[in-house]
Order: structure tokens, then C-alpha cells, then sequence
């Protein structure tokens, strides 16, 4: 552990170096991270990928002026997403056009076809409700339940203490409960 | 009323783990940004070349003013032959 950590850190001073080798081997590491949060922020394949491809763009501009911290180099990447998706939702109140299979609700009819045919309004009504929450709290939620990550290391990324993230987490079960119960 | 609204979130943190799953993004499109992020296509802009619509232009003047000079000579000629 220590020593994949060791090893980690000294890419990750490669890269800072300009080391175009250093980067893809973070580039490796977090993409797929960065993608789902982005994946599920967007509710589309499309606008995930476009997303994503600006923020390793952004990240290899950036990275020779990174400074290094206890924070993790994935909270960087987390934070460029997290803003390039509140300009996406911002500037996006234009239509967009995706196409149906790209749509996350789709999705999941796509990988579980049985369990869809009974649960299709619920996962719809839970995806939209977790889309009219606020950023932080979507992140929370993303973070929590598609990265798995436990509250210390969300509080890492989004820059608060446990306990923030904790009280945080409570409140954005009580919204979407109650959002949920309104839709009703 | 509060065991009603604790269950309610019982459920929806249920929901939560079962509908918000990590999705893998397709291996072509890991690969292709990969290679866009350190590849730079390299663009080259080509402008329209002036030398040869100069050369067309010079040509078709000049052959203008030779067929001008010799049909002038050829009728020239005949005025002067008459």
C-alpha cells in the first residue's frame, strides 16, 4: 500500500514535471472515476464523454502548476468536473439532442430487462429527483454510492470534514425523500 | 409518523444502492481521448495558390494582345492591299 502510494506520488511528481508518460498513467487511474461522476451528473454517454475528454484536456494544460497537498490527485480532477459540469448545466438550458440509447434510464432497462419492467418509474423518479438536487448534494450521492467512497474520503475530495459530509448526507436524504413524496 | 419517514429513507437509500451503479465508458473512447491528449493532430492550413492564377491570368492577357495584334496586322494588310 505504502509503496504503490510511494510509487503513485512520484508520478504524480512526473507529471507535474511534464512528464506526458507520468500523466497517462493518472490519466489511467482516474478516468473512469471522473467519467461516472460526469456519466451521472449528465444522465448521458454523450455529454459524459465530451465532458470528461475536457477535463483531462484541462488537467494536462494545468497540471505543471499543480501544487501538491494531502489531498488527493483525483480531488483536482474531481473539482475541474464538478465546475465544467455546473457550466454544462448552466449554459445548458438549451436543448440538447441525445440520443434515446444514451439515456441513463435507459440504461438500466438495457442491463437488467426484468427488473426494469417492475422498477422502470422508480428508478426514473429517483433519477430525476437526484437531478433537481444542488450540486454538492448530487456529488455526495455519486460519490457515496457509484464510487463507494465512505464519508472521510468524500470529505477529502469535497474539501469538508466528516462530519460536514455526514450532515450533509442526512439533509440530501431528507430532500430527495421529500421530493420524492411531492412527485408522488 | 417518524417510523414512517425513517422507513421512507430506508427505502430510498435502498434505491440508491441498487440504481446508482459504476458504469465502465467504452474502451474505444479511453483509448482515442488517450491518444488525442498527447497525439496533437498536426494541422496544416493550405491557402489557395497565387502563383499560378497569376501565371493564367499573365498568359491569357498576353495571348489576348497577340490574337489583337494579328488580326489588326492581318486586316491591316488588306486595307492597304486594296
Amino acid at each position: 500500500m505504502t509503496q504503490d502510494k510511494n510509487y503513485m506520488d512520484e508520478v504524480l511528481d512526473n507529471a507535474i514535471g511534464g512528464d506526458e508518460e507520468a500523466f497517462g498513467i493518472l490519466y489511467q487511474e482516474n478516468v473512469k472515476k471522473i467519467y461516472n461522476y460526469i456519466y451521472y451528473r449528465t444522465g448521458n454517454n454523450h455529454d459524459a464523454e465530451d465532458i470528461t475528454s475536457r477535463v483531462f484536456q484541462r488537467a494536462l494544460k494545468h497540471i505543471t502548476r499543480y501544487k501538491k497537498t494531502n489531498v488527493p490527485f483525483a480531488a483536482w480532477l474531481y473539482r475541474i468536473a464538478h465546475n465544467l459540469v455546473a457550466n454544462f448545466h448552466r449554459d445548458g438550458k438549451r436543448k440538447k439532442e441525445v440520443p434515446l440509447e444514451d439515456h441513463a434510464y435507459l440504461q438500466v432497462k438495457i442491463e437488467m430487462p426484468e427488473r426494469q419492467i417492475e422498477n422502470q418509474q422508480e428508478v426514473d423518479k429517483l433519477l430525476e429527483a437526484i437531478h433537481l438536487l444542488s450540486n454538492d448534494r448530487q456529488m455526495v450521492l455519486i460519490l457515496k454510492y457509484v464510487e463507494d467512497l465512505p464519508n472521510k474520503d468524500i470529505g477529502i475530495i469535497m474539501g469538508r470534514s466528516e462530519g460536514a459530509i455526514k450532515s450533509l448526507y442526512h439533509r440530501t436524504l431528507i430532500e430527495l425523500r421529500d421530493i420524492m413524496n411531492v412527485s408522488d | 409518523m417518524e417510523v414512517s419517514e425513517k422507513n421512507n429513507s430506508d427505502v430510498i437509500e435502498q434505491q440508491l444502492k441498487e440504481f446508482l451503479r459504476p458504469r465502465s465508458p467504452e474502451t474505444a473512447f479511453v483509448q482515442e481521448l488517450k491518444s488525442r491528449l498527447f497525439f496533437e493532430p498536426e494541422i496544416t492550413v493550405e491557402y489557395p495558390n497565387y502563383l499560378y492564377l497569376l501565371l493564367f491570368i499573365s498568359l491569357s492577357l498576353f495571348s489576348g494582345a497577340l490574337l489583337y495584334w494579328g488580326i489588326r496586322g492581318f486586316l491591316d494588310f488588306f486595307r492597304k492591299k486594296s
